[in-house]
């Protein structure tokens, strides 16, 4: 065994990866169509805007932080950039996803600075921004849908690569979602693991006070990050509207936490400084696997919710135990009890 | 001066309790507020509070939490009011709040979704829950052009008491009249959510080759099954019926992934709810009596239950007419 192998192992990616692969053997063995290729492609699209919107939550929870507006932020963009392509046809992509990302951006500085500069604990910024922009929202729509939104959006959703027919009238192919999420993820790995404005994120995370001693600006880091998930939210509404074609200002009630939970479920602690875009990425998939191969096995949904719900906790808890085992191990030199993350 | 001041205060105060012993307050419940469904109804409600001339409440939580309609419940009582109707998300978890009414003298009341038997005078409901559970099945049958195959249920919530009882009754009549349709799974819940039914409809249709209808059970869970037929380019082999509202059923009517819509004006419901509250708190005879814009109401054996109307069917040649 070579030692980046090793390392993968003992790592907390490996045991989601494990749990993964135990979900999808037992899916396929109930149900083949489990493994085939337009089925994973199905499941893919359908939880990309999770996944982009994971990334954002990633960054942040590493900063010891929390993003509870998630819902909001979608459904402003969603809202807005709906609202404008209906009152004036406007159906340029590019456009809109650039105001899509300006739109979260905003948000998300909003959130950042709340936290950094006025020091609120970030649940408590992050549920107000929420409770405004949601407020704002049921104000300025009343629930309705808008409908009837420009063919062009629609029609992009629907995109997919090397697509081909299987006879019955369905097209298959890599849908176009599943590139934008990869580009995301690409683009959030480099941005932790190659930059040193990443690395700084991490590390101050893992230790705020040390990371001010050596001199990073903590305040900007936090900033920064709730802004970068901002801009995250802000790619995943357009994404959304894409694929669902109209925009439903309630359809994200409850999303945070499945966002949450699949960073959680990929290995993030919630206290901050660790968590990788592999292992949010691969919470991601066990979350959509678990619904999806539940539905294929034939169960009824009455059991699908206890089941996700033992996966976490088996998840979580098969981390903290090898965590605890691990402290155990270590000797102790250092008796002055862990600083409090936050400011 | 000072002694003139108090004097105007305690006048004031007995003005205005004066003033609100006639006004009548009405308080009309939703499960949640801020969705279209609800928004229509809450147009039919405050209408007929300004036709009659009382004050008619309008609120319910934000999400459909029945925990949240219990809070709610409380804190109205203390305001003082005169009848509550509402829609419970989940009859059992109100039931102390309405009992607590009740005992404070508050006619109460549901609409929409039944509420426990033993908790309302009146039970106001959109339709015959029997006529649209069977009503649903023929029309899946004749979309289906077959009476045998295998169909899949999407629901909003699985403790939606309504949504229980007209899949109930569905399920019942198609194993009776068409037993060669056979519901392949337990029915799936989608949280009230377009995004959620879709989902799941793609997984259902991955499960289950051989599907070749959907019932959809509360207002998103249709359009939410017709994007994913439609997706999927099935218009043809899979038909979609179920509950929608018309205006965000009518891209998916036009293009054929949704087949019928079924529902009734859930303005008119919001109005006969406060109707029947109006003439139960004056005294006067409900039965046969002629709520403008709905028709005459019709109380039914168990001396509790009123019933609006049939169900109105949309289907891509007519849905254009309807606006809400």
């Amino acid at each position: 065994m070579n030692g980046k192998l090793k390392r993968f192992v003992a790592s907390k990616e490996a045991s989601v990866f494990l749990i993964l692969i135990v979900v999808a053997v037992a899916a396929t063995l109930m149900n083949p169509t489990f493994l085939s290729f337009a089925n994973l492609m199905d499941v893919l699209k359908s939880n990309s805007v999770l996944g982009i919107c994971s990334m954002g939550m990633l960054v942040i929870i590493l900063t010891g932080g929390i993003d509870a507006s998630v819902c909001g932020q979608l459904a402003l963009v969603t809202v807005l950039t709906g609202q404008l392509m209906l009152g004036t046809g406007f159906d340029n992509l590019v456009v809109l996803y650039i105001l899509g990302i300006l739109i979260g951006g905003c948000t998300g500085l909003g959130n950042g600075l709340m936290v950094s500069r006025l020091g609120l604990p970030p649940i408590i910024a992050t549920l107000g921004t929420n409770s405004i922009v949601m407020g704002f929202i049921k104000y300025y729509t009343n629930g309705e849908w808008l409908n009837n939104l420009p063919a062009r959006i629609g029609n992009f959703g629907l995109y997919k690569f090397f697509a081909y027919s299987d006879g019955s009238g369905s097209t298959i192919g890599v849908p176009v979602q599943l590139l934008l999420y990869a580009v995301m993820l690409v683009l959030t790995w480099f941005m932790l693991r190659r930059t040193m404005l990443g690395r700084s994120i991490m590390a101050m995370g893992g230790n705020p006070v040390s990371a001010q001693r050596i001199g990073l600006n903590t305040k900007n880091l936090t900033t920064f990050a709730y802004l970068f998930a901002g801009c995250m939210y802000g790619f995943a509404g357009i994404t959304y509207t894409g694929i669902m074609k109209c925009v439903d200002p309630n359809a994200f009630l409850g999303f945070e936490m499945d966002v949450i939970g699949a960073v959680v479920l990929g290995g993030a602690l919630m206290t901050g400084g660790s968590g990788s875009v592999l292992g949010t990425f691969l919470g991601v998939l066990l979350f959509a696997f678990i619904s999806n191969a539940l539905t294929l096995a034939h169960i009824s949904t009455y059991w699908q919710k206890i089941i996700v719900g033992g996966i976490i906790l088996l998840a979580v808890s098969f981390d903290m135990i090898k965590l605890h085992r691990e402290e155990r191990l270590q000797t102790k030199v250092d008796i002055e009890p862990k600083e409090v993350s936050g400011e | 001066m000072k002694k003139l001041l108090a004097l105007v205060f305690v006048l004031v105060m007995l003005l205005s309790c004066t003033a609100m012993a006639d006004d009548m307050t009405v308080v009309v419940m939703p499960k949640l507020v801020g969705i279209p469904y609800f928004n229509a109804s809450e147009i039919g409600a405050l209408a007929a509070g300004e036709e009659l001339g009382i004050n008619v409440i309008y609120t319910g939580p934000t999400t459909g939490d029945a925990a949240l309609q219990v809070q709610m419940i409380e804190d109205l009582l203390i305001d003082g009011i005169d009848a509550l109707a509402i829609a419970p998300n989940d009859p059992d978890s109100v039931s102390p709040a309405l009992q607590k009414c009740i005992a404070d003298g508050v006619l109460v009341m549901d609409w929409d979704t039944t509420a426990n038997a033993d908790d309302v005078t009146y039970s106001i409901q959109q339709i015959d829950n029997k006529v649209l559970g069977e009503m649903l099945v023929d029309l899946l049958v004749e979309s289906m052009g077959a009476d045998e195959g295998e169909y899949a249920i999407v629901t909003g919530y699985l403790t939606a008491a309504n949504l229980n009882t007209w899949i109930d009754y569905s399920k019942a009549y198609a194993a009776e009249k068409y037993p060669g349709l056979t519901l392949v799974t337990d029915p799936v819940a989608s949280d009230e959510s377009a995004q959620e039914a879709y989902t799941q409809t793609m997984a259902l249709i991955g499960a289950y080759p051989n599907l070749k209808g959907i019932l959809g059970y509360s207002t998103p869970a249709p359009i939410g099954a017709a994007m994913a037929v439609q997706e999927k380019g099935l218009q043809d082999s899979i038909a979609v019926v179920g509950t929608s509202m018309p205006t965000d059923s009518a891209p998916y009517l036009k293009d054929g992934s949704l087949d019928y819509g079924v529902l009734w004006d859930p303005s008119q419901l919001g109005k006969l709810a406060v109707y029947v509250a109006y003439l139960n708190l004056t005294g006067a005879e409900i039965e046969g009596y002629e709520v403008p814009g709905v028709g005459p109401i019709h109380i039914n054996e168990d001396g509790r239950t009123i019933i609006m109307a049939d169900p109105s069917v949309w289907t891509a040649e007519n849905v254009d007419n309807y606006k809400f």
